[in-house]
């Protein structure tokens, strides 16, 4: 079996553009731990026990949604700085498929409606 | 019912079984005798249970030095099973949540979920858990959505577990690389009794952690554990399975309103044989306090003498650990414990070094690693 | 002597016995009888084997180890692992014996031809140590320590790990261990297990030039690494065997033939990773591993170093020990 395409929607969600609107946050009782370095992190998620290395973007993106849920329209209007407006849509594309990612791996959940 | 205790507690076969019959025997434990107990329980994947014991006499303080080195050793390998245990029910909860399928979890997962002793420092082995036959389908493409996919690529073992054993084959996490098996009925195609899954997935206690899924009732979690434990005869679990059964009627069996309940639905699923094995073994092993009128009302089902004496002398054989360090070559006990196949533990002769795959490191692009799952018997 | 245990006396201090006060008959009864008591750092073994070749590796390289029940040769003494090492195998076993290793009665792996016995014993209590010894967290490193504080070189084989810490041991450091870190996760601290150092191949040739003094075991050809043998840690390594190190530096060694000698330093992150590679049981630990890890890294100057030669190595390492790593946060 091929391994799964990283880079499409998250098959096991009714819908990918619905997807992209979830409010998403850490799962209360889950412990996000951190190993900081310049560019780079190490997070280790108590819940599935795991450790993984994340790009300083991706880093920002969780401990942002750690912080506080909130869609991906709220992490552009947190992370994206003015001045980087024009470049607004394809940090949005990233900043989603971090949020598959990250649902992928179970570092994240939908906050029940 | 009692008496023939005495006999597997004597001899050089004993440390092990005095120990678990008579805890206070390891208060005064020297560090010859906690050598000899060890041995056995690590093969008997028992040295949990032996440390829980010891915890609940207050012993940790005063253990010798490299004996509270080795229990602290085998606790870190019984916490992280566990942890995989419960991140593995999550993931199975909002992998069916769609589908509504509410699974019931089985054996050792089901014990860990509800929080009961049984749990307590135990090795496990696979998630195994109880879904209606009728959605076997659903549930199967809702697990493969999910990255669970079938361990067996081999057409003929396909075709042998669906087709002959009417079963799913056993499933396996691309990414985690845990195991799971999607069970419908209690015991297997070929088993002579036939318990109703249905009754069972009826009676069964919905969690509130994880959400989304089910443990089986109190005495149908004893019966499975029976019936598993003794529906063949002649391929028999070992004393592990007896002592999580002793470990269910003590807990349960403290309230004396589950006795009469349990020997009731024996009858009405089938399994009075079993739980009657149950009460005789688990009593003369373990000292387990059956009330009389239990064991009176599964009499009905105790076999001709001829037979019962059969079992009692393979069963007896069965149960008893191998003296330490000596290997008797006709018992036939495989241990896979779950930490040694989802860590890809290889040992080609070339590399006596294994170098255990780490689940736990990985690079944001998760890649599948291969490995080759050598089946230890140690 | 006697069965090996020191007369008591009045004014004699009960010195350990060590293995070297064991006659050569008395050493071999012990080993096909009751049991050898041998140390390895943290754990006790009891080895027994009947075969000669056990009997003179472990006389050659283990004479300056005490015995882990200070002589006392009481079989049923406790061990964390009961090992064997003994003739296997089949009907084949008079045409090409082999030999197998066991603990506690069953073997774990395929068995070897019988001229390995001696490698065999080592990798196999090697294999007993990750998978059983979970008390601590175990890192694929040799370790090597000055002045209570450890320089630890992790590295798959072919990395010139072997060869560098079989260098250093004879300039200065002593051994902790060629193989495996034991790190506790409650304090950080690494525990040694001095025990023969494994060399294979050219490492052999070199570590005989570079340590014309040392003592090594008789070469054991054909195993699945090539040629390799073991040699004896330095008594000053065997007397401090008992003394826990605090880590202080981390280098990756790369071995590349005319490579020039050179240290770089690498990130946090991609240490931690690296490490965790690098780790038998990693995983295992949970939240903990990842604190222990998280500690080791902060307390630690890490490099990786690629070398060409061995002398400008064991100088960059020098180097890099005159200076102070951070303080570790804990």
């Amino acid at each position: 079996m091929p391994a799964p395409d990283m880079t499409a929607p998250d098959p096991t969600l009714p819908d990918a553009a619905a997807a992209d609107a979830e409010t998403w946050r850490v799962a209360p009782g889950d412990d996000l731990r951190w190993f900081d370095g310049a560019e780079e992190a190490v997070l280790f998620h108590s819940g599935s026990g795991e450790t993984h290395l994340l790009d300083g973007d991706a880093a920002e993106i969780l401990q942002s949604l750690e912080a506080r849920p909130g869609n991906a329209a709220d992490l552009v209007a947190r992370l994206v700085p003015a001045a980087l407006a024009p470049e607004r849509a394809a940090l949005c594309g990233r900043i989603e498929q971090c949020l598959r990612e990250f649902r992928r791996l179970g570092l994240i959940e939908p906050v029940p409606r | 019912m009692t008496g023939d205790a005495t006999r597997f507690a004597t001899g050089a076969a004993g440390p092990l079984l005095a120990v678990l019959r008579d805890p206070a025997r390891l208060d005064g434990l020297d560090l010859a005798g906690w050598d000899a107990v060890l041995r056995q329980a690590r093969h008997e994947n028992l040295i949990g249970r032996v440390a829980d014991l010891a915890r609940r006499r207050g012993l940790d303080d005063s253990l010798p030095a490299p004996v509270r080195a080795r229990l602290d050793a085998h606790r870190v390998v019984t916490d992280k099973q566990a942890a995989e245990v419960r991140w593995e029910a999550r993931q199975i909860a909002a992998a069916l949540a769609a589908t509504g399928v509410r699974p019931v979890m089985l054996k050792g997962a089901a014990y860990l979920l509800a929080g009961l002793p049984a749990a307590a420092g135990r090795l496990f082995s696979d998630v195994d858990f109880l879904v209606p036959k009728d959605r076997l389908a659903e549930v199967e493409g809702a697990l493969l959505a999910g990255g669970w996919v079938s361990d067996k690529t081999d057409p003929y073992d396909q075709r042998y577990y669906r087709v002959w054993m009417h079963e799913l084959p056993p499933l396996r996490h691309l990414r985690r690389q845990t195991h799971i098996d999607v069970h419908h009925r209690i015991l297997p195609e070929t088993a002579r009794l036939r318990p109703d899954p249905a009754k069972m997935r009826a009676a069964a206690r919905p969690l509130d952690d994880p959400p989304g899924i089910a443990v089986p009732a109190p005495a149908d979690m004893v019966l499975h554990s029976a019936a598993h434990l003794f529906h063949d005869e002649d391929f028999v679990q070992g004393l592990r399975d007896l002592v999580d059964l002793d470990l269910l009627l003590r807990h349960f069996g403290a309230d004396a309103g589950f006795w009469p309940a349990l020997t009731a639905r024996a009858v009405e699923l089938d399994l009075a044989y079993p739980l009657f094995l149950a009460f005789r073994h688990a009593a003369r092993v373990l000292g387990t306090p059956v009330p009389d009128d239990a064991a009176a009302a599964v009499a009905k089902a105790r076999p001709d003498p001829v037979r019962l004496a059969l079992m009692d002398a393979l069963l007896a054989r069965a149960f008893t650990p191998d003296p330490p360090g000596r290997r008797r070559p006709a018992r036939r006990i495989a241990l896979f414990p779950l930490y040694l196949r989802s860590h890809w533990l290889r040992m080609p002769a070339r590399l006596l070094i294994p170098h255990l795959a780490r689940k736990a490191a990985r690079a944001l692009a998760a890649k599948e690693e291969d490995g080759e799952v050598v089946p230890i018997r140690l | 002597m006697s069965a090996g245990i020191p007369p008591a006396g009045p004014d004699r201090a009960r010195a350990p016995v060590r293995l070297a006060d064991l006659s050569e008959a008395e050493l071999s009864r012990r080993l096909r009888g009751p049991g050898l008591a041998l140390p390895a750092g943290p754990f006790t073994v009891r080895l027994t084997s009947p075969l000669e070749e056990i009997a003179a590796g472990l006389g050659l390289l283990y004479g300056g180890h005490p015995l882990a029940d200070g002589g006392a040769d009481d079989p049923e003494g406790y061990a964390d692992f009961h090992l064997r090492v003994a003739p296997a195998g089949g009907p084949r076993r008079w045409v090409r014996p082999q030999v197998g290793f066991f603990l506690d009665g069953r073997n774990p792996f395929n068995l070897l031809p019988a001229h390995q016995a001696f490698p065999m014993y080592e990798w196999g209590l090697n294999w007993c140590i990750v998978n059983l010894a979970h008390q601590f967290l175990i890192i694929h490193a040799a370790v090597v320590a000055r002045d209570g504080r450890a320089l630890l070189l992790p590295g798959p084989p072919g990395s010139g790990k072997s060869t560098l810490c079989a260098a250093l041991i004879h300039r200065g450091w002593r051994l902790l261990s060629d193989e495996l870190a034991l790190i506790s996760p409650a304090d950080g601290r690494l525990s040694p297990l001095v025990r023969p150092v494994n060399l294979k191949n050219e490492s052999i040739a070199i570590m005989r030039a570079f340590a014309p003094d040392a003592v090594f075991n008789r070469e054991t050809p054909d195993t699945a690494k090539g040629v390799v043998t073991h040699m004896r840690p330095p008594a000053a390594s065997i007397d401090a065997a008992a003394e826990t190190a605090r880590p202080a530096w981390i280098v990756f060694p790369t071995f590349r033939a005319g490579a020039r000698t050179a240290l770089e330093p690498v990130p946090g992150p991609r240490a931690f990773m690296r490490l965790a590679d690098e780790s038998f049981n990693y995983g295992l630990h949970g939240g903990r591993g990842f604190a222990a890890m998280s500690r080791l890294l902060r307390g630690c100057m890490v490099r990786d170093m690629a070398f060409g030669d061995l002398e400008s190595a064991l100088a960059a390492l020098d180097g890099l020990a005159r200076e102070a790593p951070a303080e570790a946060a804990s």
